[in-house]
């Protein structure tokens, strides 16, 4: 914006001093006011740069604080109150009863076996991904009552598959977008439940501390039997976890700047 | 210079220096974000996949004795002549196993009956004298027995979606019905049988048809892996399929036990073979004599499962 002159002035906005004034054209008191009009100037030309300077900074500042922190180039998040954490559930699970005689009530007695196992799975999936005890120090020891004890220690070696694992940054955000549950129930000649076998899909997508995106992707199947009056993981004949980070979101500019593209073309 | 037009160079300067470093600013922001975008998705964690099944442990070798009857529809199968007999031994600690055929002409000893045909064991006292004969002559203790019939084997083969059999040489038997060109088919149930049944086209007679009984057991893993690898769900699916066509001391969970051991075995670390033996006679009735060499056979089976380990 350019500087204002002061009302009344008969020249231009003065800005430095660089040459004396023509002598003899104007008298002693002419010559004052001049002066004195020309320090106004300066004054407010001095202002005028100093608060550009300041609004540049401040834009570049902001330009910044939305621009990635990090070497990843993607948006930080920004601390938000968040209500207090539900535990994960999955939803309704798709239950078959497997029966190798006539069983009467074999579907009943499936569903039944499949509300304790989805009660496992879904205590299990909840400390494994969505507690943020283990975004940030890993899987808590209490995960693993969901495991039958002869085979807990071995599923916790198999922490990063089975659940999340560790990542090198800690997750700020994680919210389940998707999460499906399809549970067998093997029954034998009696028509008791023998055991169970689950498949299970469950996606998530969140932040890193360090604003990055991520998606959590985790396939797996469980093999469960009875332990005293609940359902424990015995097996899990595949289990995988995987933590990936979807190109980042655009920032949108007030006008298009040439560069690169996504793509790495230029336009 | 002129006060006006120092002061219209400020003012231009000014502007210049503003759209400087916004442009800058911009510039860096959007570069920063293009860089991260070009190198598309991240990977930040990825296991490769555990997998854990809950097989049988232990070295203590486990002994099936799988048998196979000829009952017609309507014949009580635990009461008819075995004609497929087959010891299998399964090292659980070594993932590996063994597949011992028996000639259905036998030449053996039967307790309370005396020196006949093996398969007579079997009309005379059902499974349980089948698996006392087996065990007094290769001094292995059997653990369980299977049972099945012609139909049983076909329904179970169509129940699993066939097998895929390597027929080692042409078989074209009017008898069993076997009509293969040698190399790999795809067997159904009725055709998996032919393939068990059929004698006549070898010079072993007995002996290659209790090789080839063996050879369908080899299909049968490489089906149970293909489909287990793709669906763990699988065993429990031929758990209930098999027990429709079979007879058995096994309950439920000990065959899923050992069906998810199974999975755990490669064929590579199966082997099968047919006990050493000739042909004779007895009288007017064609039999298999059993060779004396069987017997180091039998004690190197008997120690964990397995054949030359």
């Amino acid at each position: 914006m350019p500087p204002v002159p002061p009302a009344g002035s008969e020249a231009g906005p003065g800005v430095l001093e660089m040459e004396p004034a023509t002598p003899g054209a104007l008298g002693g008191r002419a010559e004052r006011m001049g002066r004195a009009r020309a320090r106004t100037r300066w004054v407010v030309v001095s202002l005028t740069l100093a608060v550009a300077t300041l609004v540049a900074l401040v834009s570049m500042w902001g330009l910044s604080a939305r621009a990635p922190t990090s070497s990843t180039g993607v948006l930080p998040s920004r601390p938000t109150p968040s209500p207090p954490r539900q535990p994960f559930v999955f939803p309704a699970p798709t239950v078959i009863a497997v029966t190798v005689a006539k069983t009467s009530g074999a579907k009943d007695a499936a569903q039944a076996v499949a509300s304790t196992v989805q009660g496992t799975l879904n205590r299990f999936y909840d400390l494994a991904f969505m507690d943020p005890r283990t975004w940030r120090a890993g899987v808590p020891a209490g995960a693993w009552e969901a495991f039958d004890p002869a085979v807990r220690a071995r599923a916790q070696a198999d922490a990063a598959s089975l659940g999340l694992g560790k990542a090198d940054a800690p997750i700020a955000t994680l919210q389940v977008t998707q999460a499906a549950l399809t549970i067998q129930v093997l029954f034998n000649a009696s028509g008791h439940p023998q055991s169970a076998q689950a498949a299970v899909m469950f996606q998530a997508a969140g932040r890193l501390a360090n604003g990055q995106p991520i998606e959590v992707t985790n396939a797996a199947t469980f093999i469960l039997r009875r332990v005293s009056s609940t359902w424990l993981i015995s097996g899990y004949p595949a289990a995988n976890t995987q933590v990936t980070s979807p190109p980042p979101i655009p920032i949108p500019g007030p006008s298009p700047v040439p560069g690169p593209t996504a793509s790495g073309a230029t336009p | 210079m002129r006060p006006r037009a120092r002061s219209a160079l400020v003012s231009v300067l000014v502007a210049v220096a503003l759209a400087a470093t916004s442009v800058t600013a911009l510039v860096l922001a959007r570069a920063r974000t293009a860089s991260a975008a070009a190198s598309d998705v991240v990977e930040i964690h990825s296991a490769h996949g555990a997998s854990f099944v809950p097989a049988l442990q232990g070295n203590k070798p486990i002994f099936i004795l799988a048998l196979g009857s000829d009952a017609r529809p309507g014949q009580d199968i635990e009461r008819q002549r075995a004609d497929s007999i087959h010891i299998i031994g399964i090292n659980p600690a070594m993932h590996r196993a063994t597949i011992l055929g028996f000639p259905r002409d036998s030449w053996v000893y039967i307790p309370g009956v005396g020196t006949t045909k093996i398969n007579t064991a079997m009309v005379v006292g059902g499974p349980s004298l089948m698996v006392r004969t087996l065990e007094r002559l290769t001094g292995i203790h059997i653990d369980f027995w299977l049972l099945t019939s012609f139909s049983g084997l076909i329904g179970m083969v169509n129940g699993i979606g066939g097998l895929t059999v390597n027929v080692p040489t042409a078989m074209h038997d009017r008898y069993s019905g076997a009509s293969f060109k040698r190399g790999t088919h795809h067997f159904w149930g009725a055709q998996a049988l032919a393939f068990a049944r059929d004698r006549h086209d070898f010079l072993q007679g007995d002996l290659t048809r209790s090789a080839n009984q063996g050879r369908l057991f080899l299909a049968a893993l490489s089906r149970l892996h293909g489909r287990f690898g793709q669906d763990p769900a699988t065993v429990f699916d031929w758990i209930a399929v098999g027990w429709q066509r079979l007879r058995t001391d096994l309950d439920v969970q000990t065959i899923l036990n050992l069906a998810l051991t199974a999975t755990q075995i490669p064929l590579s670390g199966v082997r099968n073979l047919v006990v050493p033996a000739r042909s004779g006679v007895v009288g007017p009735a064609d039999v298999v004599f059993i060779s004396a060499s069987a017997s180091s056979i039998y004690t190197d089976l008997r120690k964990d499962g397995l054949i030359g380990s």
